[in-house]
């Protein structure tokens, strides 16, 4: 399987945000023109997180999305206070191939069964939001509450509950460009035959080659795309002279 | 299946495909073109190919869902869109697979490590591809002009 780098566009409505550790977002630009340059340059695949929606009752917008199907090429999954089946299947209709959720996943992990039932597990991905190590308890709300469920065990449960990929982050490392948590993702490979995307913290083209050789199915990145010189083709590129395998566009 | 019934396009899909209408199945499309499928036991598919879907198994791909960007190789010396395949990768989405009764159906397959898959398949008017052209960039684009090109000129 090709190694897949995946852009996280983090958005509030219409325009692009960036956050620190979930926190202290700041406008950086227009999501859909990212989505359309992105597009234009071969991305492998794209992730849009309405970060606004996290932290309030409301789920992604409907309108966005449609706006991002009609431009893109290539799959992308959206997230951002999807809590019930009805938010997914508003999300799957307007366009989006996958959808994502975290806070839901722990507190309904019924949403997952329910969701894949009627998609496909293909359909969704759950973000795990991990500390330091996999033993302690997962985050949820954007990384503001800390919930009584152990990383291990939720990564562990979500094959059954019918998850199809997971999104493995890590709050303390989001958005700080300083190294990703080799040591979750290793184990978390270790707990589940599903595709694992690891997210959060990546730093240099090194770090991605690091990480992609764990065995990883996909890398996702925000920071280091908002504010480097680094982009996806340059990743792939790196990748492919590591001898590691990437989707020939 | 349930769903195709439920809207009722079951039966208008399966008279136009033995009417000889030309039909193009994606992903779990192609799947419903079989006759039956672990994802939905009991229930009837398209039957437009023989063969049944299976369930995808670690002894097939080491992690399931089969999620992202695969190669496509063709069955056959000058199979039909056979050169468009060459040398690309095109998106692959699904936990099930498609088994043919009739290897000749087989257009292409796909290496998911631990095995091979059927990545797409024809039977006369009846066209089909696990992966998705529709989300696999320019290479997705070309094929599926060249299905267009398949759909209008061939009987």
């Amino acid at each position: 399987m090709k190694i897949r780098i995946i852009p996280t566009i983090l958005t509030d409505g219409l325009t692009v945000v960036k956050g620190e550790k979930f926190n202290n977002w700041r406008t950086v630009g227009n999501a859909v023109a990212h989505a359309r340059l992105f597009s234009q340059r071969n991305v492998d695949e794209l992730m849009f997180l309405d970060v606004n929606c996290r932290s309030n009752s409301t789920h992604v917008s409907v309108k966005m999305i449609e706006e991002f199907s009609s431009i893109l090429e290539v799959p992308f999954s959206v997230g951002g206070g999807i809590n019930t089946l009805e938010d997914a299947r508003a999300c799957i209709r307007s366009g989006a191939e996958k959808i994502v959720i975290g806070t839901a996943a722990v507190t309904n992990p019924q949403l997952i069964s329910e969701i894949a039932d009627e998609f496909g597990t293909q359909a969704v991905i759950v973000a795990v939001d991990v500390g330091q190590d996999l033993e302690d308890f997962v985050f949820t709300n954007s990384g503001k509450v800390i919930s009584s469920v152990r990383a291990i065990d939720l990564i562990t449960e979500l094959e059954q509950l019918g998850a199809g990929e997971i999104l493995l982050q890590s709050p303390e490392r989001d958005g700080t460009l300083t190294g990703m948590n080799a040591d979750a993702i290793r184990g978390a490979l270790n707990l589940t035959n599903l595709p694992l995307i690891a997210s959060s913290g990546v730093s240099s083209l090194s770090d991605f080659y690091s990480i992609a050789k764990l065995g990883v199915s996909a890398i996702a990145a925000g920071a280091i795309f908002q504010f480097t010189q680094t982009t996806p083709n340059q990743v792939r590129d790196y990748l492919k002279d590591s001898a590691i395998e990437v989707r020939r566009t | 299946m349930g769903n195709l019934r439920k809207v009722g396009f079951h039966d208008q899909i399966k008279a136009a495909g033995n009417a000889g209408r030309k039909i193009v199945g994606i992903c779990l499309g192609m799947q419903l073109l079989f006759e039956s499928s672990e994802e939905s036991p009991g229930v009837d598919g398209l039957g437009l190919i023989r063969g049944s879907c299976k369930k995808l198994t670690s002894s097939i791909s080491p992690r399931v869902p089969h999620v992202g960007w695969n190669g496509v190789n063709p069955e056959y010396p000058n199979s039909h869109f056979g050169a468009l395949y060459e040398n690309k990768d095109f998106y692959f989405a699904h936990s099930f697979h498609a088994n043919p009764i009739d290897n000749s159906n087989i257009l292409s397959v796909t290496n998911l490590e631990n095995a091979n898959i059927v990545s797409s398949v024809l039977h006369q008017n009846i066209l089909g591809f696990q992966f998705h052209p529709e989300k696999s960039g320019n290479t997705g684009k070309r094929l599926l002009n060249e299905v267009l090109v398949w759909a209008r000129n061939e009987n």
